[in-house]
């Protein structure tokens, strides 16, 4: 058993801690969301509802910006990654000691002091006012209400990933879970949902949309400050934990040196002895091959629950997603391959005797052009003994042809074919089509760095799926470049920047981020590389390696009340992150298309009830959407993210510092921007058969497309008239005497 | 970016926030520059390895050396530039007063004028 593992009494407690801190946390949620909205009260409705009438001071300023930027990514995507690939992640996220200065410094107090000037209160306006154009107003508006969509379907997603991990164990919650499951099974679109998934959802939807309606951007700030202080506590309360039950960084740093990737293996598992009760082996159970004097040891951990029937001890079932819902006589499990682990690691105590027994498995998409043998077809081996080919199967996003049997074993006997069977399929066709498929393998290894020690803490870091590594050096030099420059082109950031009151706030402001994300960023890196040594074989669910690495922390030191107030911490990015989003959406359809277009003189009143119903609407559709939502959670973040950043940078940028720059310059720079940005993203769909971008010399397409924006806000600016002169006066001049 | 002036130098003036923050955005990119190509650079020669080289990671601090030089180092030294950017560089410039600060009904100058359609 590993070690590490935490008691139930433990877990028990550590469930509980994190029911009442959500309930704390959620109640001073909306304690903040009543206090905004009486303040919204008494200011002009608009203005304070989406930006906080332009008076927020440092604190609220500078944890605002941090907390909306740090997503639900930086608290669960972010470990994860750190997790699988090691040291490596520290130069993936490098770009971030730069962000603080570049993100703020970059844009911050032109484009508020182009705000003032013109009244703008959210992207779109600046834009208008800027180039007296309403229809690149216009289409500023969808492409952001495009991105941020499919963003806001992301978060919800990941916001109530992470309430399922809290409220995991928690009786009400399991109580809560059955009756809304037998509400919703019959449910069309419902009834596909995990209902304990769908449960969390309504929760945090629910929660999110009623504070960030009620309490608009104020609301909105106040949490993210209060968010943004529990991010930073967890990350600093983690850190000496994570040191101490390692034993130090440098042997941290020294067991990750030893450590060599895991293998994805299929097992066939079977009962020693038969019993008479169905056997239920939960996902991430432990399972060894004792070593022989012919073989060593061998440790497997299995990524999905199987159940054994009771009386065919041979059979092994699986449900799950990953095969839609059928049974499968296979279980894919990871194989730990580190010496260390595996003499550390035991299997788990079930009750009765398991064997695993690894099958062999050829990946079909490589052999597409064979006709290969259909599952339950029987044929022979080029050893000339005889295989069954049980079925096809997918894991993850690869679908297998699960061949054959064994270590030694015989599974024919099991499957009960009978000599005459076998006679039968003698002269079968399947019989000359399993001798082309030849190479069948045992395990599927890691394309980079399988077998190799060193590789979780040297470049270019170990990858399942790419040969030439996790992060070629490119492709690091495209993210420092990605991680700055997108996060000034945010958006999302940007409104915040034209919220600050006054250029000392803002220089204050740019020295707290600094720090808090020195505070966060590398110190993730150093927790979650102590996570690999600590916690082995979560290859599989890797984004779970935030709450599990929680629970393990305060199991060890006995302090599981704590792991309520830690695991708040990704919560809090994701709400941080979400509810900004919400009111951006929401900003872009009231303010930007009804008053702006439809109708310029509604009253307060209409704005008020319009902006409230806005709110609710987007946010209930983003929730529906995310009940079924869809698969790659973190490749949707930043798809969105850097897609944003290459459309609005450019334009944004260069309107702020280049006088001469026109219309026909920004339509060109964001069309043509989003355009190249898009198109590598098709392509690489195309090319890789999920939502993976084009990476032409492993450089970003965010870099490729942001540059395509440039050159053609550039050429098609100096090949168009100059702007009328009033709108240079305006924004680039004063008169002598000091008037703007 | 070089700025130009070309209107009637007696009547108007560039609006020195607008100047202000150009200086700094030089400053800001000179200090992405440095960060930039110091990270690449150390990291590449330190910390990269041609596939199966299994040769001894030298370690400082508990950490591979190259995350020392490579990552932490100039996280440091950013820091410091920050620092200073903040406390010496940027100037507090008056940002002005929002349209919708003076007034509760007054409008953009762009709405009064405008009838709708794009002017330019």
């Amino acid at each position: 058993m590993n070690t590490f593992f935490p008691s139930p009494l433990l877990a028990d407690a550590a469930s509980n801690s994190a029911v009442i801190t959500f309930a704390i946390y959620m109640v001073a949620v909306f304690v903040i969301a009543g206090l905004a909205n009486r303040l919204l009260q008494s200011k002009k409705f608009v203005s304070e509802y989406f930006l906080g009438s332009r008076s927020l001071g440092m604190w609220a300023f500078a944890l605002t910006f941090a907390a909306t930027s740090s997503s639900g990514g930086s608290f669960m995507g972010f470990p994860s990654i750190v997790y699988t690939h090691g040291w490596i992640v520290a130069l993936w996220i490098g770009g971030y000691m730069v962000v603080p200065i570049l993100a703020m410094g970059l844009l911050g107090k032109r484009i508020n002091h182009v705000a003032r000037k013109s009244g703008a209160i959210t992207i779109p306006d600046v834009l208008r006012e800027r180039f007296e154009s309403r229809g690149f107003a216009t289409l500023a508006t969808v492409l952001m209400v495009f991105f941020v969509s499919f963003n806001l379907i992301a978060q919800f997603k990941g916001g109530s990933l992470i309430l399922q991990a809290l409220l995991e164990d928690v009786e009400i919650f399991e109580t809560s879970r059955t009756a809304v499951g037998g509400f919703i099974q019959n449910i069309p679109y419902f009834g596909m949902a995990d209902s304990g998934y769908f449960v969390c959802l309504l929760v945090f939807a629910v929660a999110v949309i009623i504070y960030t309606t009620y309490g608009g951007f104020r609301a909105v700030v106040w949490t993210d400050v209060m968010q943004g202080f529990v991010m930073v506590f967890g990350v600093i309360v983690m850190l000496p934990l994570a040191l101490m039950m390692v034993g130090g960084l440098g042997a941290a740093t020294e067991k990750i040196n030893q450590m060599t990737p895991p293998n994805h293996v299929l097992l066939h598992l079977t009962l020693e002895e038969p019993t008479e009760e169905l056997l239920s082996v939960p996902k991430h159970t432990w399972l060894t091959i004792e070593a022989t004097e012919e073989n060593p040891k061998r440790v497997f951990r299995t990524t999905m629950e199987a159940k054994v029937d009771a009386h065919a001890s041979w059979a092994t079932l699986v449900k799950s997603k990953a095969t839609e819902g059928k049974f499968s006589l296979v279980i894919p499990a990871l194989e730990i391959t580190t010496p260390f682990q595996v003499e550390e690691l035991q299997a788990d105590d079930l009750g009765v005797a398991i064997a695993p027994i690894i099958v062999a498995k050829a990946d079909i998409r490589s052999r597409s052009q064979l006709a290969l043998p259909k599952a339950g077809e029987l044929a022979r081996g080029a050893d000339n003994q005889y295989y069954v080919f049980l079925e096809n199967t997918a894991v993850g996003d690869k679908e297998y042809l699960v061949a054959a049997n064994d270590t030694g074993r015989n599974l024919l006997r099991a499957i009960a074919i009978s000599p005459e069977a076998v006679a039968q399929l003698a002269d079968s066709p399947a019989l000359e089509t399993v001798e082309q498929v030849g190479d069948l393998k045992w395990v599927d290894a890691y394309d980079y760095g399988a077998k190799s020690t060193t590789v979780y803490s040297t470049g270019p870091g170990p990858s399942p799926t790419s040969a030439v590594g996790f992060l070629p050096i490119s492709l690091a030099m495209s993210y420092f470049f990605m991680w700055t420059f997108s996060g000034a082109g945010q958006p999302g950031n940007m409104v915040r920047l034209m919220a600050f009151k006054d250029s000392r706030t803002l220089r204050r402001s740019i020295l707290t981020v600094a720090i808090y994300y020195s505070l966060i960023y590398f110190p993730l890196v150093i927790i979650f590389v102590c996570a690999r040594v600590i916690l082995p074989g979560w290859e599989d669910s890797s984004d779970r390696i935030m709450p599990e690495m929680t629970k393990a922390l305060t199991n060890w030191a006995e302090m599981p009340w704590l792991a309520g107030l830690l695991v708040a911490a990704p919560f809090a990015a994701v709400m941080s992150t979400m509810d900004s989003f919400l009111l951006m959406i929401s900003s872009a359809l009231v303010r930007d298309v009804y008053q702006r277009n439809i109708n310029p003189d509604a009253s307060e009143k209409t704005m008020k009830r319009l902006s409230y119903a806005v709110t609710i609407c987007i946010g209930a559709a983003a929730m529906i959407a995310a009940v079924n939502p869809p698969k790659f959670l973190q490749d949707i973040i930043i798809f969105t993210g850097s897609g944003l950043s290459t459309s609005f940078l450019v334009p944004i940028g260069l309107s702020l510092y280049w006088p001469r720059m026109n219309k026909q310059g920004a339509v060109a720079g964001m069309v043509g921007g989003f355009l190249v940005y898009m198109s590598l993203f098709g392509i690489g769909y195309l090319v890789h058969g999920r939502m993976k971008p084009y990476e032409p010399l492993n450089f970003h397409p965010f870099l490729i497309g942001a540059l395509s924006s440039l050159l053609l806000t550039i050429i098609v600016t100096l090949m168009t008239p100059p702007p009328p002169e009033h709108l240079v006066l305006k924004y680039f001049y004063r008169t002598k005497d000091g008037k703007a | 970016m070089t700025v130009s002036n070309t209107r009637d130098s007696s009547k108007y003036e560039y609006d020195p926030v607008f100047l202000n923050s150009l200086r700094e955005v030089k400053f800001i990119l000179c200090a992405f520059a440095i960060c930039l190509v110091w990270t690449m650079l150390v990291c590449f020669a330190l910390g990269y390895r041609a596939a199966g080289d299994e040769s001894e990671v030298a370690v400082i601090f508990g950490m591979p050396s190259w995350v020392f030089w490579g990552i932490f180092c100039p996280w440091i030294v950013a820091d410091v530039i920050t620092t200073y950017f903040c406390l010496r560089v940027m100037k507090d410039d008056d940002l002005g007063e929002a349209e919708d600060e003076k007034s509760d009904h007054k409008k953009p100058d762009h709405e009064k004028s405008n009838s709708g359609e794009d002017k330019q």
